[in-house]
């Protein structure tokens, strides 16, 4: 197993102001990794040390096992990013853009650039200042793709885009790792994670709380539902299904929190008729305490 | 090779062209006018005005074809408006670049850092000695016409000079934005040293005791009236071109030091 990018107690200060404390970070060549945490938890931070666009207050980055302090240019080479913030010259075309950005990389594969845009959806004639954000999300993807590199470096990849584009990237981030390429992905909500990665760690407040397989955080992960019953329903029949918590019935609606299997609730609820059905995913502050609170349980 | 600078250069035509039609049309109307004064008239005006004045500005030979030149064109209006272009676009080049977010991509591109700094004060460089040819064109072409008669070298080596004033103040901003990435900061800086510079040339050497301050102010050693009367002096060019390739080097070293976008 090789190793795509780890840090060891990486740590950047703002002046006082914490930006990522002692951060250490395994990712694996070939895997997706889906990078999880609230905003200002430090995800944009440790990517901006990973590409040496900050420089770390203290500890080591070792990315496809260059230094990225004294090895930046050849190890950039073999990266492609996005930035959280994708923000270019706008009275430019992305086409003019890519021209650019691909002589910097020392040539374009045009075949492979035209096959992106058009998978994306991508008019590359349109000047980048009068296309929507979910386009310009789509510009900042392909750049990031366009030289098929080693390593893709994306933060917050999915913001603004629809859900039918949603799943292009994901396709595109699983056949980058099909070709034994890596991916490593921000994102502040585990739904945009958990249909692509092969592993999340979750950071907050500067730190890695919890690395694990993306199955294993589903199934610990929490959601909050609200069912609306066609007549009023019994508390105690939801209540004593296993990983149904804090359950409330007023009249017809049920309310309640799921944890790991749907399985048995479905069921349970079936028996009655159902007018609605709301799931909502719990943040991810909630399901990092949940997941302290398992971890507790199994101990 | 040098792909930031052609890409800076092409993203920047339009300012560009806008600032050369700019300067070429302050040459233009002050050059023409030369043929609509009787020269005379000139002394007569300026043996109205304070000594001090008169020598501050420059304007001690303006009924000559090389004073006039170097009294306006070269001495006051062009100058300061290429000092303003140059502050304008070197912020442009870096602050300005990094605050507006833009500068992040391209720094994560296998592009080192000091090449990045390097290209961009090209980029001035080509922009600075570019305004300086349009200014010189305009000069030269319109001087027979209205019978101003400078030598042509000496109009050469002038707009060289102009040249160079608009390189050091470019590659000014550009080492202030190589220790700060803010677009207000520098070029507040930049302005602050472009005035205390010119008025370093002009008045305070008249001041008894302050003479020796004017060898501290780059439009002493731009000195565009003086090579238009005497010709090119290159000691002057030289330590113009010394000092652009110090802050230069300045902007390089500060930028490859420090994070980016940050502040």
């Amino acid at each position: 197993m090789t190793i795509a990018i780890t840090t060891g107690a990486l740590t950047k200060y703002y002046g006082k102001q914490r930006g990522l404390d002692g951060l250490n970070l395994e990712v694996e060549a070939g895997e997706i990794y889906g990078f999880l945490g609230p905003n200002g938890a430090g995800k944009t931070t440790t990517i901006r040390l990973l590409l040496d666009v900050l420089r770390p207050t203290s500890g080591r980055a070792v990315v496809l096992g260059l230094n990225p302090r004294t090895e930046g240019v050849e190890l950039r080479k073999r990266v492609g990013y996005l930035p959280g913030d994708f923000v270019v010259n706008g009275r430019q075309t992305s086409r003019q853009l890519f021209n650019h950005l691909g002589t910097l990389r020392g040539g374009i594969n045009r075949r492979y650039l035209d096959e992106l845009t058009e998978r994306l959806g991508l008019d590359p004639t349109i000047t980048i200042r009068s296309l929507s954000k979910g386009n310009r999300q789509k510009v900042g993807l392909v750049q990031a793709f366009m030289h098929r590199p080693e390593l893709l470096i994306l933060d917050e990849p999915t913001s603004g885009l629809d859900p039918m584009l949603q799943r292009e990237f994901q396709a595109m981030a699983k056949e980058a790792t099909a070709e034994g390429r890596t991916v490593f992905m921000s994102s502040h909500v585990l739904s945009e994670v958990q249909e692509v990665a092969d592993r999340a760690g979750i950071i907050r407040e500067g730190r890695l709380v919890a690395v694990d397989r993306v199955e294993t955080l589903r199934e610990r992960s929490v959601r909050r539902v609200e069912v609306v019953f066609d007549e009023p329903v019994p508390a105690q029949v939801f209540a004593r299904i296993e990983g149904v918590e804090k359950v409330t019935v007023e009249g017809s609606t049920l309310r309640c929190q799921l944890r790991g299997s749907a399985d048995e609730f479905v069921k349970a609820i079936a028996r009655f008729g159902v007018a609605s059905l709301l799931a909502e995913e719990q943040d991810l502050e909630e399901m990092f305490f949940a997941y302290y609170s398992d971890e507790a349980d199994h101990a | 090779m040098l792909e930031i600078t052609r890409k800076a250069l092409w993203d920047q035509r339009k300012n560009l062209l806008g600032w050369t039609i700019g300067l070429a049309g302050a040459t233009f109307i002050y050059t023409g006018v030369y043929g609509i004064f009787d020269p005379t008239e000139f002394d007569t005006i300026m043996d109205s005005l304070p000594e001090t004045m008169v020598q501050a500005f420059g304007w001690e030979n303006m009924a000559s074809p090389s004073g006039y030149l170097g009294s306006t064109v070269y001495g006051l209006v062009v100058p300061v408006l290429t000092v303003i272009f140059a502050i304008a676009f070197g912020t442009r080049l870096l602050a300005a670049d990094e605050e507006a977010g833009t500068l992040e991509l391209i720094v994560t591109y296998p592009v080192s850092r000091i090449s990045l700094v390097l290209q961009r004060a090209l980029t001035v460089a080509v922009a600075g000695l570019g305004v300086a040819t349009v200014v010189f064109a305009v000069a030269a072409l319109l001087a027979g016409p209205v019978e101003l008669e400078v030598p042509l070298d000496n109009l050469l080596a002038a707009s060289f000079q102009l040249g160079l004033l608009a390189l050091v103040f470019g590659t000014l901003v550009m080492a202030i934005g190589g220790f700060v990435g803010r677009r207000g900061v520098v070029m507040g800086a930049a302005a602050a040293v472009a005035v205390v510079s010119y008025f370093g040339a002009t008045i305070v050497p008249q001041i008894a005791g302050l003479e020796w301050f004017q060898n501290l102010s780059v439009f002493h050693f731009y000195d565009g009236a003086g090579v238009l009367e005497d010709g090119f002096v290159a000691t002057d060019a030289l330590i113009l071109i010394g000092l652009s390739v110090i802050l230069v080097a300045l902007a390089a070293v500060g930028f490859n030091r420090r994070d980016i976008g940050t502040g």
